[in-house]
């Protein structure tokens, strides 16, 4: 579970995150919408601990976020973006086991591990590709084998369809939500679009609004 | 297990990525490195002429023409100090010459005809005592010159005196420029790398182990410069100053301790550079975690 209580965060003088509190239960898929500059992209920068300077408390699992270094919390809390952020001159399969190499995994483990998330994006038969041999779908489920790898507890996804076309920004939802009730995994989605988010309407969507949160 | 072994190999690979740059930082840490050592050697060959030179007791002084060889002697085997004194004439000088000019006869022939003034050798019963004989010699009456070892030594020392002022200050630039070349080294290869740190970060990597990958690379690069220069500085120990040594034995003491101590030294002042340079590389990245 995450509890968000009484964040506030600023940019020098500029107020982006007014007093947030949020619960979101484990295993609960939330979108998190917003217009561009509402706040959104940087509450979840708070939860992946991108951003370390604010006021109030975020709490997972009974974890106080400031009580622990940054990776203890990033091994339970993974992050998709937007832009993927594969690594060029790694093919889909290393750049899945690289969640796994700053572990220290062994090699056997990782490469197995990798194979079998790789298999669960459909990917398996593309595994030695390199990400500009892959379609942009195809490189956001290279991101989200490599997210799942360490079998997170929290998986954010910061506009994860944002650079998609519709079709396959479905496939990529369709793919987070199977993973959701098949692993229980809590999922923060972060999107703009209310397409999306009515498209998935029994989950909850917290709307962010000039650094305020509502339901 | 430890993770370190892949970003050492990940180290590897970005080095391999960052070629040009990692030449010329190398080499840049070899060059200054090699001067370093150099720096050392020679002031380790002048220290031990000057030892050399200032333990030699006997002064030599040439008499004026004018003055009477026998009085300007009686005077010196007077000072206290002077254990003996040997006067040589301009017969006995050319006869101790006669082997320099061996196969260049006509050479001597022509010295025979110059006016050659008298000269006395003094020896002086303690090395100590030199400097004061040779200062009150020079003042007595019908002495024209004196040379002695001593006055060697002193131009020796003043030499190495400026070699040590200025090569220290020479060293200390090439030591900054390598300094400066292997952070920008390092700091382009972070900025290149950014994605990679910024997500092995994102993953759960450890800040101390990513930033460890790049002191890492700093070290290799530093490693190897020092290396080569270690090399360098071999090469000139065994083929100037052991060829040095053969022939003046007297002169050179042979240590091996010193170059060992030398090379020792460059490796160890070549991984702080590295290091600190790779650490300074770091700095921003590590703040922004």
């Amino acid at each position: 579970m995450i509890e968000l209580k009484q964040i506030e965060k600023k940019y020098k003088d500029e107020v982006v995150l007014h007093g947030v509190n949020a619960t979101i239960i484990k295993g609960e898929m939330v979108f998190l919408r917003g217009a561009s500059g509402s706040g959104k992209t940087t509450l979840l920068k708070l939860l992946n601990r991108e951003i370390e300077d604010y006021k109030g408390e975020i709490i997972l699992d009974g974890k106080v976020y400031r009580n622990y270094p940054k990776h203890v919390i990033r091994r339970e809390v993974s992050t998709i973006f937007q832009s993927f952020e594969l690594l060029e001159r790694k093919t889909a399969i290393e750049n899945v086991m690289l969640a796994g190499e700053v572990l220290g995994k062994s090699k056997k483990e990782l490469k197995e591990l990798s194979l079998q998330r790789l298999e669960q994006v459909g990917l398996l038969d593309k595994q030695h590709r390199f990400p500009h041999e892959l379609s942009g779908g195809e490189q956001q489920r290279v991101a989200i084998a490599r997210a799942l790898l360490n079998q997170p507890k929290v998986l954010l996804a910061d506009e994860p369809t944002g650079n998609l076309d519709p079709e396959t920004a479905e496939r990529i939802m369709n793919l987070l939500y199977a993973i959701n009730q098949e692993q229980g995994i809590t999922m923060v989605i972060v999107t703009h679009s209310n397409e999306l988010t009515a498209q998935y309407n029994t989950h909850r969507t917290l709307i962010m609004n000039k650094g305020v949160l509502s339901s | 297990m430890n993770p370190m072994k892949y970003y050492i190999r990940d180290a590897f690979q970005g080095l391999k990525r960052n070629g040009k740059a990692f030449v010329a930082t190398v080499l840049l840490i070899a060059i200054s490195l090699s001067l370093m050592g150099s720096f050392f050697l020679i002031r380790h060959s002048a220290t031990n002429v000057i030892s050399f030179l200032e333990t030699q007791v006997k002064i030599k002084v040439f008499v004026s023409e004018d003055a009477n060889v026998k009085d300007v002697n009686r005077a010196i085997s007077s000072l206290d100090g002077v254990a003996s004194t040997d006067i040589e004439s301009k017969e006995e000088m050319l006869d101790r010459m006669k082997g320099f000019f061996k196969g260049k006869e006509y050479l001597f022939e022509a010295f025979q005809d110059a006016s050659f003034p008298y000269t006395i050798l003094i020896e002086a019963n303690d090395e100590k005592k030199v400097d004061s004989i040779a200062s009150t010699v020079k003042n007595l009456e019908g002495v024209q010159d004196i040379v002695y070892p001593q006055t060697f030594a002193k131009e020796i020392l003043k030499w190495t005196e400026i070699i040590k002022q200025y090569g220290t200050l020479l060293l200390l630039i090439f030591l900054l420029l390598s300094f400066l070349t292997t952070q920008l080294a390092l700091s382009l290869s972070v900025h290149q790398r950014q994605k990679e740190f910024r997500l092995k970060l994102i993953l759960g990597g450890k800040a101390s182990h990513v930033r460890t990958q790049i002191l890492f690379e700093g070290w290799i690069m530093a490693f190897i410069g020092s290396v080569i220069a270690s090399i360098v500085v071999t090469i000139l120990d065994r083929f100037a100053l052991q060829k040095l040594m053969d022939k003046f034995p007297f002169i050179f003491q042979d240590s091996p301790s010193y170059l060992n101590t030398i090379l020792l030294l460059l490796v160890g002042i070549g991984s702080i550079v590295g290091i600190l340079a790779s650490w300074l590389a770091t700095r921003g990245m590590m703040k922004r975690g």
